[in-house]
């Protein structure tokens, strides 16, 4: 008896030893998230700028005294950020499940879960293995997490490849969609210019809705920025996966990789 | 799968190295360079021969290859929730089972 409960010590401590921390993972998930952000900025600001060219043209119309529309329809957005904009719901579905699937909280319920049923064994059923039952259960919970651990790894690996393809296709549409941007722009600037002009002609508040569309060309002109990081914010995210996934998988070098490439954005905004 | 995946390690190793070399070129000459660039493209190519995803893929079928990663996460997910729920269950019987056993 006395070599049996020396062996479930010693496997229980080795298995301790050996224990999977979740939290760098969880955390990489939530970088994950940040940088997909930046993807899915061209098809947000289109929309945008869509939705407002297409009030600004009423309220021209209306300003010129010609018919105008409330409520009007939104010219179509083109298929290839609405195809950007797609991937990039599905990488921060893929991010979150990355999040749960590796929350320590998730580790931690289990855990008291098989305590739990430890301390039931002792107490109710008064059941004098109940020590060695709960090092071996210890024991399952711990390689059956690490064999989760692996297997995520493994999904982990997939979308890496996905993520290559994705780069070759981001780097190829680069010019594409900022042509788009400008071409959307242009056409809220040209209806935006025609109020602005009415307005002054009528004297009624044209300062403040100067400054007003001032303020969004501003903030379209951040969000092209934004956008024309996208390669960079793939290529960020392939550089992690990289580092998680190597021989030697660095879950911090993975997520300094993400949070340097958030860093950069948030500087170039700010430029 | 397992040997895929280990040689999807091997991989991930190099590339790691050579896209650390790639941020920080250092004292590197253009020739060399130019060699590391060469190198991430042949391991990248590689990498999507692996796994069977073509470099033309369209952006469809990246959002498909996703889509199913993650639902493999949320199954992996699922998988300790099931454990989880299995283990107190099993306690609430070992209760159940005490206070029988203190009645006979």
């Amino acid at each position: 008896m006395k070599n049996t409960c020396a062996t479930f010590m010693a496997v229980s401590l080795f298995l301790s030893a050996c224990s999977i921390s979740q939290e760098p993972l969880t955390k990489f998930g939530e970088a994950t998230e940040k940088t997909v952000g930046v993807l899915a900025a061209a098809s947000k600001a289109e929309a945008e700028m869509r939705l407002d060219a297409s009030v600004a043209h009423q309220s021209c119309n209306y300003l010129q005294g010609q018919p105008f529309t409330l409520g009007g329809s939104i010219q179509k957005g083109s298929d290839l950020l609405k195809g950007q904009a797609g991937v990039a719901r599905a990488l921060t579905a893929y991010a979150k499940a990355l999040q749960e699937a590796t929350d320590a909280e998730g580790v931690k319920a289990l855990q008291e879960a098989g305590d739990g049923f430890v301390s039931s064994l002792a107490e109710d059923l008064e059941l004098a293995a109940a020590p060695e039952v709960g090092v071996v259960l210890n024991a399952v919970i711990l390689l059956s997490e690490a064999q989760r651990i692996r297997e995520i790894k493994m999904v982990m690996a997939r979308v890496q490849a996905s993520l290559l393809a994705l780069e070759v296709r981001v780097k190829e549409d680069a010019q594409e969609v900022d042509r788009l941007l400008i071409a959307a722009q242009s056409r809220w600037e040209q209806s935006a210019r025609c109020v602005l002009s009415a307005s002054r002609r009528t004297g009624s508040s044209s300062d403040g809705l100067f400054r007003e569309y001032d303020a969004v060309k501003r903030q379209w002109q951040a969000e092209r920025k934004k956008a024309s990081q996208a390669l960079n914010a793939v290529s960020s995210l392939i550089a992690a996966h990289a580092a998680v996934l190597a021989d030697d998988g660095d879950f911090d070098a993975g997520l300094a990789n993400l949070n340097n490439f958030l860093e950069s954005v948030e500087t170039a905004k700010e430029n | 799968m397992p040997n895929r995946f280990k040689a999807a390690q091997r991989i991930n190793s190099a590339l790691s190295d050579l896209l650390k070399v790639q941020t920080e070129p250092g004292h590197l000459s253009e020739a060399e360079k130019a060699e590391v660039d060469r190198s991430v493209d042949a391991l990248k190519a590689e990498y999507m021969a692996l796994y069977g995803v073509l470099s033309s893929a369209s952006y469809a079928e990246i959002t498909g290859q996703l889509t199913t990663a993650k639902e493999d996460l949320e199954k992996i997910k699922r998988e300790r929730d099931r454990f989880k729920n299995s283990l107190v269950k099993a306690r609430s019987l070992a209760k159940t089972l005490g206070l029988v056993l203190r009645l006979i």
